[in-house]
């Protein structure tokens, strides 16, 4: 505590990095999750290859695909980002597929059969009834991804991680313990504003 | 009455309609017209074929060989979207879009069609009132929070919502228990009646069948059994199949399509007084209504004019006539 009010100006602009290296790869994830996520589950035959990959990216471990990455991008923001937006794929694409698969076929018959385009029938359909799972797989790829931004650190883009490892190397505990609990604050309130949309989108089923 | 005057092309004509998948044929060779302003029923067996058939009146099935043609179009030459958005379409309950209001999911159609927003307001009032439920009351509530009936009844308002000519129904009323089930027959029946629609409906209950019906065509393994009348198809079964389907032995079914201006006696025309019966009655009703009084007789109405009059003894001949006939096939 007394870290934190005496070093205030630090841990908020090491937060600030943190918050942007997350935001930075969830939005590029999203991006690139939500047409794969569509296409899968309207390709049954794309399911395992898709997951195939998606699934080996996501058992390698978050060293040594920062060690590859900064061979090709170097060290930077970029490669942090990037690391994170990999790891947050298999869990956003995961979700989105079963959330346009899990819609009811006799309401997307229903809506073909009342004159919707294909295109129609994604957005004001599957799109809606998918939407909480879909923030559910949001809330799990942004816990994780605020979590493993720590290691981010380690190609010099910054963040909390900085705290923490320097913190373990000067055995100055103080200050890795105020960097793993405002990354902690930080997930726990991402967690909050999600799972608040979470009961926006689903408020036709109350 | 506002009806279309009846054109001479059928409303929708099925023309050796075949659809094959993975080697079976769901259906196969089907060919029947469905005359315009009428009410027809598909009935069959789950696996007959009738909801592949009718799935392909508006192209949400390509058939393999055939043609479908919808007021005198082949539909394979029609935008399929295009061509969903003038034919309603109503299935079980599953079909309300559980994310929208019961105003949204009526305006579907209304809304792809580009209609004006008051435009729009005004019509889902009018069907919401058309099927009984008061729109101040159900307009914003989520399907979830309504009945089965209640949901059943949003459908059909959804369906008729870009007044198409033809309805499409696949069996719209599988999911609701026996009264409402009864309620929304007869409401569909007197919309069909009121707005002249070409109603194509599916279903597996036979006494569904026979109490919609003005034609019942029965479907097995992707065939057609037998076209016919109700009475038809009850008295003078086709097939084997058909005769087992319906129980043509059944005295009550027979009382349930036979009507009390077929059998009355019309020399009688005694005043009314008291309990009548309509002409357009089925004879399982005016025999209700005969056990219900302690008259051996009762007048028969059309309209305001007694017509003729209707006795125990009159039913009876009339069901024997029929059993007759069918005994003689």
């Amino acid at each position: 505590m007394t870290y934190l009010v005496a070093h205030y100006g630090d841990v908020a602009q090491y937060a600030g990095q943190h918050l942007a290296i997350s935001a930075t790869a969830l939005l590029i994830a999203l991006v690139v999750a939500l047409p794969v996520g569509v296409w899968v589950a309207k390709t049954p035959s794309a399911t395992v290859p898709v997951f195939g990959v998606l699934g080996t990216i996501y058992t390698i471990p978050s060293m040594a695909l920062l060690g590859v990455l900064v061979l090709v991008e170097g060290l930077g923001f970029w490669t942090a980002v990037t690391a994170l937006a990999a790891y947050a794929q298999m869990i956003l694409v995961r979700n989105v597929a079963a959330g346009i698969a899990g819609v009811d076929r006799g309401v997307t018959e229903a809506a073909r059969g009342s004159g919707m385009n294909s295109w129609q029938v994604l957005w004001l359909v599957e799109r809606p009834l998918a939407m909480p799972v879909i923030i559910a797989g949001a809330r799990i790829a942004t816990v994780s991804v605020i979590g493993i931004a720590s290691v981010a650190a380690w190609v010099g883009a910054g963040g909390l991680g900085t705290l923490i490892f320097a913190g373990i190397d000067q055995g100055n505990y103080a200050k890795a313990v105020t960097g793993a609990i405002v990354a902690m604050l930080l997930a726990l309130a991402a967690d909050g504003a999600l799972r608040a949309a979470e009961r926006l989108s689903t408020r036709w089923a109350g | 009455m506002t009806g279309s005057p009846p054109s001479q092309a059928p409303a929708v004509r099925f023309d050796g309609v075949v659809r094959a998948y993975g080697g079976r044929r769901g259906v196969d060779g089907v060919t029947f017209d469905v005359p315009s302003a009428s009410f027809c029923v598909l009935l069959g067996p789950s696996g007959c074929g009738k909801t592949t058939l009718l799935k392909t009146v508006n192209r949400l099935l390509e058939p393999s060989a055939g043609r479908v043609i919808v007021e005198g179009t082949d539909v394979a030459g029609v935008d399929p979207v295009t061509l969903r958005r003038r034919i309603g379409y109503a299935i079980q309950q599953v079909g309300l879009f559980p994310h929208m209001r019961v105003a949204e999911n009526i305006a579907v159609v209304p809304r792809l069609l580009r209609w004006t927003e008051e435009r729009i307001s005004a019509r889902v009032d009018q069907l919401l009132e058309s099927v009984h439920l008061d729109p101040s009351e159900y307009r914003d509530r989520f399907p979830r929070g309504l009945s089965g009936g209640q949901q059943q009844r949003v459908g059909l308002a959804r369906a008729l919502a870009g007044d198409p000519s033809i309805l499409l129904m696949d069996e719209p009323f599988g999911a609701v228990d026996a009264i409402e089930r009864a309620h929304l027959q007869d409401e569909v029946l007197s919309l069909q009646r009121r707005l002249r629609k070409t109603i194509l409906f599916v279903t597996h209950d036979v006494d569904e069948a026979l109490r919609l019906a003005d034609t019942i065509v029965v479907m097995r393994d992707g065939r057609v059994e037998q076209a016919g009348a109700p009475l038809d198809v009850l008295a003078r079964p086709a097939t084997p199949f058909v005769a087992e389907l319906v129980d043509s032995h059944d005295v009550l079914r027979l009382l349930s399509v036979i009507h009390v201006g077929d059998a009355m006696d019309r020399s009688e025309k005694a005043p009314a007084s008291g309990a009548t019966v309509a002409a357009g009655m089925t004879l399982r009703d005016a025999l209700s209504r005969l056990a219900a009084t302690d008259q051996r007789s009762l007048p028969v109405v059309d309209g305001a004019d007694v017509v003729g009059a209707i006795a125990i003894d009159d039913i009876l001949g009339a069901v024997r006539r029929v059993g007759a006939s069918a005994v003689r096939r």
